[in-house]
């Protein structure tokens, strides 16, 4: 029930390893995620009539279920439809799925603060729906919710954790695996915890940063 | 899986699973609510030293994992049972989240509402408990209902402790019937049902209180 200093020094190659394989999967998933949800908030936006209901509908069910159980269903679900991915595709894909949906009603909102004249202007300017969204409404989106997306990164970096539980090695497997290996459970979470509280922090620095720089930028209204 | 078997599997999700999932939220909630609001009244003084350690505890259960730290809980703190474990983990990272939605009702409530409470000579307890903390409790009710249905998803972790929940039966049922998409289709389908109840009831309340805020026609 201490903190082991020499325990550290000896397991720290792994812990940093796991940090870099948590990176990683973050990286993947938060780049896929805000694809699929602006993709996905986009299309619930738009209003067409079969497709936006089910975005909708796949949205508000992805939110509302857990994450764990998500992660199991595809993970021991897939096979069953004789669809053999490996963990680490399962895993990002649950990240994609789960965390894409939050993003989606984040990009949703941002395109419904909009005023619709813009679209009337648009439209009277000769520009198509699609270089509408392409040039005036996603970018003015964007920056309206640039701080909750960033905000969607750290809950993925978190959410990555869950993916020790589908044998992928990453920072909390890696705790879990030193504390079999010497039984020194504090240390061991004690060490992945500061870890990922030191990746959140440099993400909150981003934040500000970004936010700051924004400051200065002109904006339209 | 034959008619009968689903029947089995749903049967036994809701006869054994549900009633712990409740009964760790509910336990959870509780507890949450109770050290969230002492705490988030705390914070709303600004007192120095005491200010940084809970800002300290915020951050700590918005950067940790809740999988890191139920995994601590679980294996340095000794806490005896699985279900304890999960209780202490989730009632600390959920009251943070507390404290902080009831700081911010707190801050949002303008100093000039005391001051003209205090200019009609009213007392200081029922300044508080008739214009303050209705208003508070108005403004912060939306975002507890959210922090709620995270919780109760988050119950769903306690399965890797050894809680026999709504997931960790999911998986014992995966023995006898090794249908895993029907399994934990039925545990989503489930927590989706618990989760979009209260989604429902936090969207009209939030209706309504804009209603009362704002007036009519502010919807």
């Amino acid at each position: 029930m201490s903190f082991k200093l020499y325990v550290l020094e000896a397991t720290l190659p792994q812990f940093i390893a796991g940090t870099l394989v948590t990176l990683q999967y973050t990286l993947v998933a938060v780049v896929l995620a805000i694809i699929w949800g602006i993709l996905i908030g986009s299309l619930t936006y738009k209003r067409i009539p079969v497709l936006s209901r089910l975005c909708r509908w796949y949205v508000t069910f992805f939110r509302e279920t857990p994450l764990l159980v998500q992660i199991y269903v595809i993970f021991y679900g897939l096979p069953q439809l004789n669809l053999l991915l490996s963990a680490a595709t399962c895993g990002v894909m649950a990240l994609v799925l789960n965390d894409g949906a939050f993003i989606a009603e984040i990009i949703r909102g941002g395109l419904q603060s909009i005023e619709t004249g813009q679209l009337d202007a648009a439209a009277s300017l000769g520009f198509s729906p699609l270089q509408t969204w392409q040039y005036f409404l996603l970018p003015q989106a964007w920056k309206k919710v640039t701080e909750s997306i960033i905000g969607m990164i750290s809950i993925i970096l978190k959410d990555t954790s869950l993916l020790a539980l589908i044998t992928i090695v990453e920072l909390t497997a890696v705790a879990q695996k030193v504390n079999a290996q010497r039984f020194e459970p504090t240390t061991a979470f004690l060490t992945a915890g500061t870890l990922y509280l030191l990746m959140f922090l440099c993400l909150e620095g981003i934040k500000k940063l970004v936010m700051r720089r924004r400051r200065y930028e002109p904006t339209g209204s | 899986m034959s008619l009968q078997d689903h029947e089995t599997a749903i049967v036994a999700l809701l006869r054994f699973g549900l009633p712990q999932t409740l009964k760790l939220i509910g336990v959870c909630v509780i507890l949450a609510l109770a050290i969230g609001i002492a705490l988030g009244i705390i914070r709303s003084f600004r007192i120095p030293v005491v200010d940084h350690i809970l800002g300290a505890y915020a951050m700590i259960c918005r950067g940790v994992p809740v999988m890191v730290i139920l995994l601590f809980v679980y294996s340095s703190l000794f806490l005896g049972t699985p279900y304890w474990t999960a209780v202490a983990t989730l009632t600390f990272s959920e009251s943070a989240y507390v404290m902080e939605i009831v700081k911010g009702g707190l801050w949002s409530i303008d100093k000039g509402q005391w001051e003209a409470a205090d200019s009609l000579a009213l007392p200081k307890t029922y300044t508080l408990f008739k214009i303050i903390i209705p208003q508070v409790f108005l403004i912060t009710l939306p975002a507890l209902f959210g922090q709620l249905v995270l919780l109760v998803k988050g119950t769903s972790v306690a399965s890797t402790v050894g809680v026999i929940e709504l997931t960790k039966q999911g998986q014992f049922l995966l023995s006898s019937y090794s249908q895993p998409i029907v399994i934990y289709g039925y545990v989503l389908l489930i927590f989706f049902i618990l989760c979009h109840t209260l989604t429902s009831i936090s969207d009209r309340l939030e209706k309504n209180i804009r209603r009362k805020i704002l007036g009519e026609g502010h919807e």
